[in-house]
């Protein structure tokens, strides 16, 4: 089974805004993957707003770090449309990022 | 950079130099705001008297650098006094105990035409981790008093959104993106100390939201260093492109550094744009401002920092299509499937 991380209980009144609040929740997600490789892990999102700058901590760093398979490795739940278009756009702008630094 | 020095400015007074707070301190007449900042600071005396009996407006902008004022005079051990401060000012600035932390004397509401409906609120923060909390912290003081919004009320079945959540999130999100942005980027170069001031003001007549940030740090051509630019000016028109401050190589540089996208402010500027909002940036000597076109120009004063200068209407804010204006930031094709459950 797939383990969880529910941002409502990280979220500060609904919202995961800063860089700062980022880093935790990444590092939790980046230990998370590598404890869980063949099973991935669960982002649930249920209540929770974000910004670009948040996701962008938490995800962008980690496609920065492994590329874009490791989006192979984790379920997004419970995401509003706004959620979705976040991590749509950062995800794709930090694989594009990934694959210009590692070209030769 | 030089000073101007208003005739009107300055007055003696027993031996003592009283300074005449301007008119308006606002945005529109910061190069004047920021000329007296200046002026002030060039004073050696332990005692500054400042006369607000010719003050008519200040808005978030003017709140911002008033309380920077204040801090850098208090950091150099030199108090400050406001006197003749007309009845109305003196509840605004009740309102914000900020000041008196900085040694403004302590305002009483008695007998002013305060009306109880307006929300000013003035913070000041340094450090990240404190970045949502203040977001937080001025949301509610704005969605509080918009007329008709029930925050019990339940969500809307397409949006999941309640009228609460329609206001609260766009403005969390500027909040969030622009204090991000000057604690983040304004503490380079030596900036460790970089304050961020944060003021609004809240209408319901109007439906008017102003808000603004103003930071003491590095600004943007120092921010830009690697860009080798030499005027404020072309520093301000690369910051507003998106991705331009992007670092997408980081993991080649060690992977501890941070990371940054380089899109939030371009974000927040379209989140405004979008609106009939307007959008205000000063750095250095360059004023660019948005509505009802864009222009770009030289200011005679010089900040150091960044002033950031908000105007919005809750109506439009609870129109906000997020995921358009993200979308429409860039042009990212790609064939990347995310797993949503």
């Amino acid at each position: 089974m797939k383990p969880i991380i529910y941002l409502n209980q990280y979220a500060h009144h609904r919202f995961l805004g800063s860089r700062y609040s980022g880093q935790p929740i990444r590092d939790k997600l980046e230990t998370l993957l590598l404890e869980n490789s063949n099973e991935g892990v669960i982002l649930d999102f249920d209540g929770v707003s974000v910004t670009q700058s948040f996701i962008d901590e938490v995800i962008g760093f980690l496609i920065l770090k492994y590329g874009a398979n490791i989006l192979k490795q984790i379920v997004f739940k419970n995401c509003s449309q706004d959620v979705k278009a976040i991590l749509n756009f950062v995800s794709k702008s930090r694989v594009q990022d990934y694959i210009k630094s590692h070209q030769t | 950079m030089f000073l101007v020095v208003e005739p009107d400015v300055v007055k003696w007074q027993n031996d003592i130099m009283n300074y005449f707070l301007p008119s308006f301190i606002t945005i529109n007449n910061v190069n004047r705001v920021i000329n007296f900042y200046q002026q002030v600071l060039c004073d050696t005396a332990q005692k500054i008297i400042c006369d607000a009996s010719q003050l008519k407006f200040i808005d978030p902008t003017g709140f911002g650098l008033l309380a920077a004022l204040c801090y850098k005079l208090q950091a150099r051990g030199i108090s400050i006094e406001l006197i003749n401060v007309p009845t109305h000012f003196k509840a605004y600035l009740a309102k914000m105990s900020l000041f008196k932390t900085y040694g403004i004397e302590d305002f009483k509401e008695n007998g002013s035409r305060f009306n109880p409906q307006n929300v000013v609120e003035l913070l000041c923060i340094q450090e990240r981790l404190d970045v949502d909390d203040c977001s937080y912290k001025l949301a509610e003081a704005i969605v509080g008093k918009v007329p008709g919004v029930d925050k019990n009320a339940p969500p809307d079945e397409m949006t999941g959104y309640t009228p609460y959540d329609k206001i609260t999130i766009p403005l969390r999100y500027i909040f969030s993106e622009l204090l991000e942005n000057s604690l983040t980027h304004g503490k380079r170069h030596n900036y460790r100390d970089t304050k961020v001031w944060v003021a609004l003001q809240y209408e319901p007549a109007k439906d008017l939201i102003r808000l603004a940030t103003v930071d003491n740090g590095c600004g943007f051509l120092k921010s830009l260093y690697r860009e080798k630019l030499t005027e404020h000016i072309e520093a301000i028109n690369l910051a507003l492109e998106p991705r331009v401050t992007c670092n997408g190589d980081f993991y080649l540089r060690g992977a501890n550094k941070s990371v940054n996208q380089g899109v939030g402010l371009s974000v927040v500027k379209e989140i405004v744009t979008t609106t009939p909002g307007k959008f205000y940036l000063a750095s250095g000597d360059a004023l660019f401002k948005v509505k009802p076109n864009a222009s770009i120009s030289k200011i005679m004063s010089y900040w150091q920092g960044v002033i950031i200068a908000l105007d919005l209407k809750t109506d439009d804010l609870k129109e906000i299509n997020l995921p358009y204006i993200i979308n429409s930031i860039t042009n990212i094709g790609s064939d990347l499937t995310l797993q949503f459950e």
